[in-house]
């Protein structure tokens, strides 16, 4: 392969120089994008579709992020400005165990129909020792990450601002494949004659674009010794994403699953999880003991099969622990429903209580927020 | 005394041998080959700075780099580029050109770039494309390996280059080969 990267870049100068195979002239206007698989006009002139899709994406530069165990970098790029320009350790606490993306990118649709952006991310490393995490909290005495993408939306300045709602529009990168998805609206296009022929092209006034923003975030072991991934001969941790395109009709999208909230109809701008992804694994839930009433509390699980429940985290004990679950004892299946029994739930110290359910591979982690 | 030296000068140079102009050429010849031997292997087994550009990568604040991390944030340069291509590409057979693929270099960014044509399942690489710079289009290419006929899920890695054709970034998006025949 280097070998014909190498001949492919001597002749690659010399076909760029003379640029015969590529040049603007390749394509005529009515090659241009359309829509559609077929456009009549006037009844008469029929354009044949070459969908093509027009979509700014996040380069591999544009996934960059810092690790940031000391809180140096939050502190120094804080926009709300500087109060101290030789800060103590205190004054930095705030911001260490950080991971900061290098700036939020908007993923920009700019073709004639909504379309469906798939992204497939994957965090890798090469340094001993360093623990990949995709649920539960980085411990400060290991040496751990743990990587979120999350949703949202950016001014005209650049400014992030997470979308609202939580989980939703957060998702975990692993080591395999994570995903999530944005459904982002059509621009405006419009027939144009040059001479008997017609063309189909961006509009320059109305809907020119409709962007999402992502932007990468997480936490990092802030006690740990970080010293193998500096220096010339570093050890990596590296985020690459592969981008997938499809288009949206009325009915709910190809891989599209449905969640809590629903199928996502064209024209909607939102940050969607598929199947596989890690923060599809997070599950949320609320239970009033005042209005519980003893009642049970069900949780959907959207096909999922529960194999084993267990108790990780629970406010009346410090630190992790393990409960395991007996099926008809704490809990019970009804239907696609992991329901809490409420002899259980409804005597439960007030607080979130954090629950495992694995089906043998795949962990989903359910948060279970009793309150009075 | 000197009839001796002479004559010993004589003896001395009769022992020397004469290097023909031919074994001269093969000297040369094979100097040469094994200075360009030398490179090659050089140039093969060194480093592949691919790696570096491929995908996002993690650095380690410290109180010493911090400033030129903020500094490189703000700047932000090669962080995106617009992909205007379509997704399903029909090729009549492994050798013949598409007849509908078409990537288009938008009037919008501001780097050159090619793009290899990879597998998904195998990583193999069926395409490279010749540069193509800003406002240009590719239409028309054939594959580079005579793949059989079926569906191909494969992945389309732009690679953006500046004027020296030095690797800056890349952004990765999937396509479908079909080849009918």
């Amino acid at each position: 392969m280097k070998a014909k990267k190498f001949l492919a870049a001597m002749m690659a100068a010399v076909l760029a120089v003379t640029p015969v195979t590529v040049s603007a002239g390749n394509v005529t206007p009515t090659d241009a994008p359309g829509s559609g698989d077929e456009i009549k006009i006037d009844g008469d002139n029929v354009y044949v579709d070459t969908l093509v899709y027009k979509v700014t994406l996040p380069t591999s530069t544009g996934l960059n992020f810092n690790l940031d165990p000391q809180g140096v970098y939050g502190y120094f790029s804080n926009p709300d400005g500087v109060t101290n320009t030789s800060p103590k350790k205190e004054d930095l606490s705030s911001f260490a165990g950080k991971i900061v993306g290098v700036g939020a990118h908007n993923i920009k649709n700019q073709s004639s129909v909504p379309v469906a952006v798939t992204c497939d991310y994957k965090l890798e490393t090469d340094a001993s020792g360093l623990e990949i995490m995709t649920t539960g909290t980085v411990d400060d005495s290991k040496k751990q990450v743990k990587l979120n993408i999350v949703g949202g939306t950016t001014d005209n300045a650049g400014k992030f601002t997470a979308a609202a709602g939580s989980d939703a529009y957060e998702a975990t990168v692993g080591e395999t494949s994570s995903k999530v998805q944005l459904v982002l609206g059509e621009a405006d296009y419009v027939f144009k004659e040059d001479s008997g022929s017609y063309t189909y092209e961006a509009a320059t006034t109305g809907t020119t674009e409709t962007s999402a923003a992502v932007s990468i975030s997480g936490q990092i072991s802030k006690d740990a010794d970080w010293s193998d991934l500096s220096g010339s001969s570093a050890k990596k941790l590296t985020l690459s994403c592969v981008y997938s395109f499809d288009g949206v009709k009325n009915a709910a999208p190809t891989g599209l699953t449905k969640t809590a909230e629903g199928f996502v109809t064209a024209g909607a701008d939102k940050l969607e999880y598929l199947g596989n992804s890690a923060a599809g694994n997070t599950l949320t839930a609320t239970y009033s003991k005042a209005q519980g009433n003893g009642a049970g509390l069900p949780v959907a699980l959207n096909g999922f099969t529960v194999r084993s429940a267990t108790v990780v985290s629970r406010p009346d004990v410090s630190g992790a622990v393990s409960n395991t679950f007996t099926a008809g004892d704490q809990y019970k299946i009804d239907g696609d429903n992991f329901v809490l029994r409420g002899p259980w739930i409804s005597t439960r110290a007030v607080g979130n209580w954090v629950i495992e359910l694995s089906d043998g591979t795949t962990t989903k982690t359910l948060t279970v927020t009793v309150t009075a | 005394m000197e009839q001796e030296q002479s004559t010993n000068t004589g003896q001395e140079n009769n022992s020397r041998k004469k290097v023909s102009p031919a074994a001269v050429i093969c000297i040369v010849l094979l100097l040469v080959v094994v200075c360009l031997g030398a490179a090659l292997i050089w140039f093969l087994t060194r480093p592949d700075n691919l790696d570096d550009v491929t995908s996002g990568r993690g650095t380690v604040v410290t109180q010493d780099n911090v400033s030129q991390l903020i500094a490189e944030a703000e700047q932000n340069t090669d962080a995106a580029y617009t992909v205007s291509m379509n997704i399903e590409w029909d090729f009549e057979n492994g050798t013949s050109p598409s007849t509908n693929a078409y990537v288009e270099n938008d009037t919008s960014n501001l780097r050159t770039v090619y793009f290899n044509v990879l597998l998904a399942d195998t990583s193999e690489l069926v395409y490279s494309s010749p540069y193509i710079p800003v406002g240009s289009t590719l239409t028309g290419f054939a594959l580079d390996k005579d793949l059989e006929a079926g569906d191909y899920l494969a992945v389309v890695e732009y690679h953006l280059v500046d004027d020296d054709q030095q690797e800056l970034s890349t952004v990765s998006v999937t396509t479908t080969l079909h080849i009918l025949n």
